[in-house]
């Protein structure tokens, strides 16, 4: 397959009532950073490093244009402030091109900023929750 | 509803309407901690919800006018102000809510002459809220009158809190409630927890039912003001 852009992609995220809800439209630009913690275990026989991986971790940061329609971006986030601790959700995110993650998260924040334009944008962070590594399909 | 802009918004502070002064909103923002909670069997990290905190940061052109910018926010209260943004002005759209402590007060003279003041409201006791306004923005209740009904679209069981800006009354002691009814026509009741304080001038209060409160689908505004003056109010409902 062809290199390809992220157009076009599916994101859904649940609300804080666990149901799925498809903020696409919403969403102008999105970041997924899957890492590894790294632990460096290297002998003092070894020239070079040796190292293993640690635990997995996920960051989704979302960003998009207001939108106050029902179950779309601002319904899924307005209860951040909130919501239950202990209450997670599945975001799913897939490329048309090929590919989709899911993991369960907790959303950090909800920020919206209002430009001297006149631009009312908003931001989210999700951190992953339950202890499984988000999975690539 | 489609994707819309901020124009049209509305930006309250205490019991005045600095909508015609705040040029920009940097933040309205909710943050809740991050707890780690893994356990030494899993591969990935654990986590859930902490405390909630929030905040309101805007900068506003200054206004030295009475009622405006610049006296209404040199003052730099040592007590809990509330601040709210509403999303236009029609009863059922968005609105956020925070109360807490102005931190700051930063005054801007830019070389082009501009001068604006930027303020951060920090979050007191509770997070910046989200709920949808009982008022047509700023809406004028003549002696005892109701607001519109706002269909909640079901009804809820974790209670709520509500918000009361009061910018003007010309007369009397007015008394804002907010009501629920299980059909929106009939069975108005005032909310328990959800009155605010009788008022004869301008004021602002959060107030908030018990936990666990059952608040029916439909809910509105009711304004009672024996005296028959006219209370110029703005109200958001924030449903748990």
């Amino acid at each position: 397959m062809a290199k390809s852009s992220a157009l076009t992609t599916t994101i859904t995220i649940d609300d804080s009532g666990g149901t799925g809800r498809d903020i696409s439209a919403d969403v102008t630009n999105f970041s997924i950073n899957t890492s590894r913690g790294e632990q460096d275990i290297t002998g003092l026989d070894k020239s070079a490093m040796e190292r293993i991986l640690l635990r997995s971790d996920t960051t989704i940061s979302l960003s998009g244009v207001k939108d106050m329609g029902t179950n779309l971006a601002h319904d899924v986030f307005k209860t951040v402030g909130t919501q239950a601790g202990t209450v997670t959700r599945t975001a799913v995110i897939g490329f048309t091109s090929g590919g989709t993650v899911t993991a369960e998260m907790v959303p950090a924040n909800y920020n919206i900023t209002v430009g001297a334009d006149g631009a009312a944008t908003w931001s989210v962070d999700l951190h992953l929750a339950n202890g499984t590594a988000a999975a690539w399909t | 509803m489609p994707k819309t802009s901020a124009i049209g918004d509305k930006f309250f502070v205490g019991p005045y309407d600095l909508s015609g002064d705040v040029g920009s909103v940097q933040t309205v923002g909710v943050t809740r901690a991050l707890l780690d909670v893994t356990g030494i069997e899993q591969s990935a990290y654990h986590r859930i919800l902490g405390r909630a905190d929030g905040e309101m940061s805007f900068a506003a052109w200054h206004n030295p006018s009475t009622g405006q910018s610049h006296p209404v926010l040199d003052v730099m209260a040592t007590t809990d102000i509330i601040c709210s943004l509403a999303d236009g002005s029609t009863a059922g759209a968005a609105a956020a809510s925070i109360i807490g402590k102005q931190v700051n007060y930063d005054s801007i003279i830019g070389a082009d002459a501009s001068y604006v003041h930027n303020v951060t409201v920090k979050s007191n006791g509770y997070p910046v809220e989200w709920g949808v306004m009982q008022t047509n923005g700023t809406q004028s209740f003549i002696g005892t009158a109701q607001g519109g009904t706002v269909d909640g679209v079901a009804q809820s069981t974790s209670g709520g809190a509500a918000y009361l800006h009061l910018f003007s009354i010309s007369g009397g002691t007015v008394t804002f409630s907010v009501q629920d009814s299980s059909d929106g026509s009939t069975g108005w009741a005032n909310v328990t927890g959800l009155a605010f304080t009788a008022a004869s001038g301008t004021t602002f209060e959060r107030v908030a039912t018990a936990a666990g409160a059952t608040i029916k689908r439909y809910t509105r505004l009711n304004g009672t003001n024996p005296g028959g003056g006219t209370a110029v109010a703005f109200v958001n409902f924030v449903r748990y």
